[in-house]
């Protein structure tokens, strides 16, 4: 009797688990597995600087040369059109820390390990949207799924993948805006 | 004992935070001290300005202060910058100081002047 409960116990929670595996979940990796999505952002400076205006886009999606970049003189002057230069030093280099610290290239999670893989060695992207593993993605999405006024830009992770915030890109949590009944735009 | 010791910390602590700005100081500091022109009507004429095609204050923080805003070019959604519906807003100086200059430059591509900067607090505080 004491071994029908057991078994049916451990057959349900390997089901879980397997099932967990195969998502970007925090759980997988808190029983050792490989994180499938990216480290999800938790620093709060990070999300007022750079979140006020745009998704927060986790450092994780990008490798440290591009932060690099990014974060220099001249690109902060001119940040996609916009003169974003700090003023507060204290806040410029506790942001670099964080962004290098926690780049694609020093992340063990899985997507950001893809990132890397995805790019060659003298690349540095400076949008996520560039990244070769990005651009094979979101490749099949019609682009009037795209430039609706409801998502803008595949740079608008939010729009679609409903859990983003949370650094899970999973197919699951996705979501386009007006696509209608469900479709896999994604069948790599 | 303990327990008077606590509400004297929450206390104190209660009034280091709800410190308010003091509005007077603040645009003295953008104008050295000389009594900084500027209006809540000026605010709000300058609000849908469009200097550059396509940007106002309005682009990204809308018409209604107490609504959401959503950010013209990413679509990020914005809290209401209204202090009426979000109390968090106009609290701490250097946040008004650090957002002037940001928004400014994305609007205007240049830094305000104090007369504009005091325009648009005054706006956004009666609004």
């Amino acid at each position: 009797m004491l071994n029908k409960y057991m078994s049916i116990t451990v057959f349900f929670a390997t089901t879980f688990l397997a099932l967990q595996s195969q998502s970007d979940s925090d759980l997988w990796n808190y029983f050792g597995g490989e994180s499938r999505g990216v480290a999800a952002v938790n620093n709060v400076l990070y999300q007022e600087e750079c979140g006020a205006c745009h998704f927060s886009y986790q450092p994780g999606l990008l490798p440290t040369r591009s932060w690099n970049r990014l974060m220099s003189r001249n690109e902060l002057t001119d940040h996609f059109g916009e003169d974003i230069a700090f003023d507060d030093q204290v806040v410029f280099n506790d942001l670099m820390q964080y962004l290098t610290a926690n780049a694609a290239d020093n992340s063990s999670y899985k997507r950001s390990r893809k990132i890397i893989r995805s790019l060659g060695a003298n690349e540095v992207p400076l949008r996520v949207t560039d990244t070769p593993y990005i651009v094979r993605k979101h490749r099949k999405i019609p682009n009037k799924l795209v430039i609706q006024k409801e998502v803008g830009s595949i740079a608008n992770c939010g729009a679609c993948h409903k859990s983003a915030d949370r650094g899970s890109f999973d197919d699951d949590n996705v979501s386009i805006p007006n696509s209608g009944f469900f479709q896999s735009w994604d069948n790599d | 004992m303990i327990k008077k010791y606590l509400l004297l910390i929450v206390l104190a602590s209660s009034t280091v935070l709800a410190k308010p700005v003091d509005f007077d100081q603040l645009y003295q500091s953008w104008s050295a001290g000389k009594i900084a022109l500027g209006s809540a009507e000026k605010g709000r004429e300058l609000w849908n300005y469009e200097l550059i095609p396509g940007k106002s204050c309005a682009s990204c923080h809308g018409d209604d202060l107490s609504q959401t805003g959503s950010h013209v070019k990413t679509n990020k959604l914005i809290k209401p910058l209204s202090p009426r519906t979000n109390s968090k807003r106009l609290t701490k100086a250097r946040k008004i100081n650090k957002w002037l200059k940001r928004n400014c430059k994305f609007t205007y591509k240049r830094e305000c002047t104090p007369e504009e900067k005091v325009s648009f607090i005054e706006f956004i505080r009666n609004n």
